[in-house]
């Protein structure tokens, strides 16, 4: 799309923040400088308010539509008339993304209102895939396809998800929307390496980064973290986005904040810490490049082997549960 | 298992009746795995989110209703809502068309006889405010219709143009229970309670109407000639050019027909 967030120098593209009705007379009054601006394609479904606004915040901004009830895990394929719906919005909107979760709401018919995990199978592939192919052919454009944040996995499940959303890409031509906060909390929740689970995404494919804060929970004596979107974005998650940043140098940062939504400079703030950690990370890394190949004329100089290379260099919200 | 046989596993123990959980854990095992964390544990946060949200959503659609009953009665119906009515669709704004009448049959709420037709007015207004954004009839094409003809025009109303009844002055009970109003008694039997509801700068508002205007445009609505919708009113006094320009004039009507001969 020609309105783009606009990359000069290799500086980071600037980060957006998810829009949230509370914010609307605040944002209108005075559009903030943020790169973009995120919102929930099913809000703007109707007429009304709600569509007024989108067209109001579309003169200021790029939009990014996040799609949060297309189901494209479900076995019983999409929803048809919902696709329309979708595909009528993405018409009148121009987003510059659209995006959508690897995950399933609906099951006989019924919505039922979360992002549920897949079973990571041969043939859970081949049916996200399908679905995604018709999005995309309805939608006419590729869409981006986020890692959820999970509380369970399955049993059946033999590929990574990482690989699964890399087998995806390459099938379907759809790109990847790497939550970091997600990749923690299902890292903290089911076991695994978040780090290693970033080295392991196409990076081609990764077209935004989303952050957000998480909870985490007493569950009968054991912790457990929930994506409910409703804190400032933590340590552990900063960290994970420094290095995804040096994986996905030209992917926009996202900040989205759901409940216990805070004022809007808050949201503001933390976009703008995203947009300093990206360019620190971005800088550092050319940094540290450049010593590499320093150290690699030294060693070919000695007749030394090359040491192997650090690749580091180079490459929604959840409820709380009720006790 | 395939994967349409594990959703329909998934669904069931989202929405279903709370089960024992370890027949629960039983069920889910090879399944779901059952490391660090029991299934039945793990399936209860999805099951909590499912409720609480779909709560939050009819809260945000019925708040006047939820204002009545309070809060903790209203979580408990809209609860028993969400389990046997779980929404067709995601766009939750079009979540709770069946909840006025569970509300009216519930046998706590009979002391309150006007709770469904406030939850029904709540509905109504939830229809306009969401309704698809249709330009309104230009008036100017009226005019080019033969006097003639004009008996037998048909009028394609506004999608967000509702129009709304009840025994009871439901109006004045949601103007009373709107966070800014101040207290006010009202007496049920103070009358009926009619509204034209259209849309004026992207939010529900409404008009009240008299017997025979809300006679004459139910009949229109309905789709009944112009001619037919008069006599429908049947009112000595009933001033049918006032209320089609008070009907062009805010937009409730989108277009109109005229049969062939």
């Amino acid at each position: 799309m020609t309105d783009l967030v606009p990359l000069s120098n290799g500086a980071p593209p600037p980060a957006g923040i998810g829009f949230r009705a509370p914010h609307e007379a605040d944002i209108l009054a005075a559009p903030p400088s943020v790169g973009f601006f995120e919102v929930h394609a099913e809000n703007y479904m109707g007429g009304g308010t709600p569509a007024r606004v989108l067209a109001r915040l579309r003169r200021e901004r790029p939009i990014s539509l996040h799609g949060v009830g297309l189901s494209l895990g479900s076995a019983e394929g999409l929803d048809p008339a919902h696709l329309a719906r979708l595909a009528r919005l993405v018409e009148r909107t121009e987003p510059f993304l659209v995006s959508e979760h690897l995950s399933w709401s609906v099951a006989g018919g019924v919505y039922l209102n979360d992002l549920l995990p897949l079973p990571y199978t041969e043939e859970a592939l081949a049916i996200v895939a399908d679905n995604i192919e018709a999005a995309q052919e309805w939608l006419r454009r590729p869409i981006l396809v986020e890692n959820p944040s999970a509380y369970l996995r399955f049993a059946a499940s033999t590929i990574p998800e990482a690989e699964f959303l890399g087998a995806l890409a390459r099938r379907t031509g759809c790109g990847i929307l790497c939550d970091v906060n997600n990749i923690h909390v299902s890292a903290a929740n089911l076991g695994g390496d978040a780090f290693a689970y970033l080295a392991a995404l196409p990076a081609e494919a990764v077209g935004e980064i989303h952050l957000a804060g998480h909870a985490v929970v007493d569950a009968d004596g054991a912790s457990i973290l929930i994506d409910d979107h409703g804190s400032a974005v933590s340590a552990e998650v900063w960290a994970l986005y420094e290095v995804a940043v040096r994986h996905f140098p030209h992917a926009p940062a996202l900040v989205e904040w759901d409940s216990n939504l805070p004022e809007l400079s808050v949201l503001l703030a933390e976009a703008a810490q995203a947009d300093a950690r990206a360019r620190c990370a971005l800088a550092s890394q050319k940094l540290s490049d450049r010593a590499l190949s320093d150290r690699a004329l030294f060693d070919m100089a000695t007749h030394l082997d090359l040491p192997p290379s650090a690749r580091a260099g180079r490459t929604g919200g959840r409820v709380h549960e009720a006790a | 298992m395939k994967l349409h046989d594990i959703q329909r596993t998934i669904r069931a123990h989202v929405l279903g009746p709370i089960a024992n959980a370890a027949l629960q854990d039983a069920e889910l095992s090879g399944v779901v795995m059952d490391d660090l964390m029991a299934p039945a544990r793990r399936l209860r946060i999805y099951r909590n989110h499912y409720y609480i949200t779909l709560i939050d959503a009819l809260a945000a659609t019925f708040p006047v209703t939820r204002r009545l009953v309070g809060e903790m009665f209203f979580a408990q119906v809209a609860r028993r809502f969400a389990a046997t009515s779980p929404p067709a669709g995601p766009c939750l704004f079009e979540y709770g068309e069946g909840f006025p009448a569970l509300l009216e049959a519930l046998p706590e709420a009979q002391a309150l006889p006007y709770l469904g037709d406030v939850a029904r007015l709540e509905w109504a207004l939830n229809l306009s405010r969401t309704a698809p954004d249709v330009p309104p009839l230009d008036p100017s094409g009226l005019g080019r219709v033969e006097s003639g003809r004009q008996a037998d025009l048909i009028f394609v109303f506004h999608p967000a143009c509702r129009l709304f009844a009840s025994r009871f002055p439901v109006a004045r009970i949601w103007a009373t229970n709107q966070p800014s109003a101040s207290e006010a008694t009202i007496a049920l039997d103070e009358g009926a309670c009619r509204l034209l509801i259209h849309r004026q700068d992207g939010e529900p508002v409404w008009r009240t109407l008299g017997d025979a205007e809300f006679a004459f445009l139910y009949a229109l609505r309905a789709g009944r000639p112009l001619e037919r919708a008069v006599a429908a009113a049947n009112g000595a006094g009933f001033d049918l050019a006032g209320t089609l320009a008070g009907l062009l004039g805010c937009g409730a009507i989108a277009d109109f027909i005229l049969p062939p001969t």
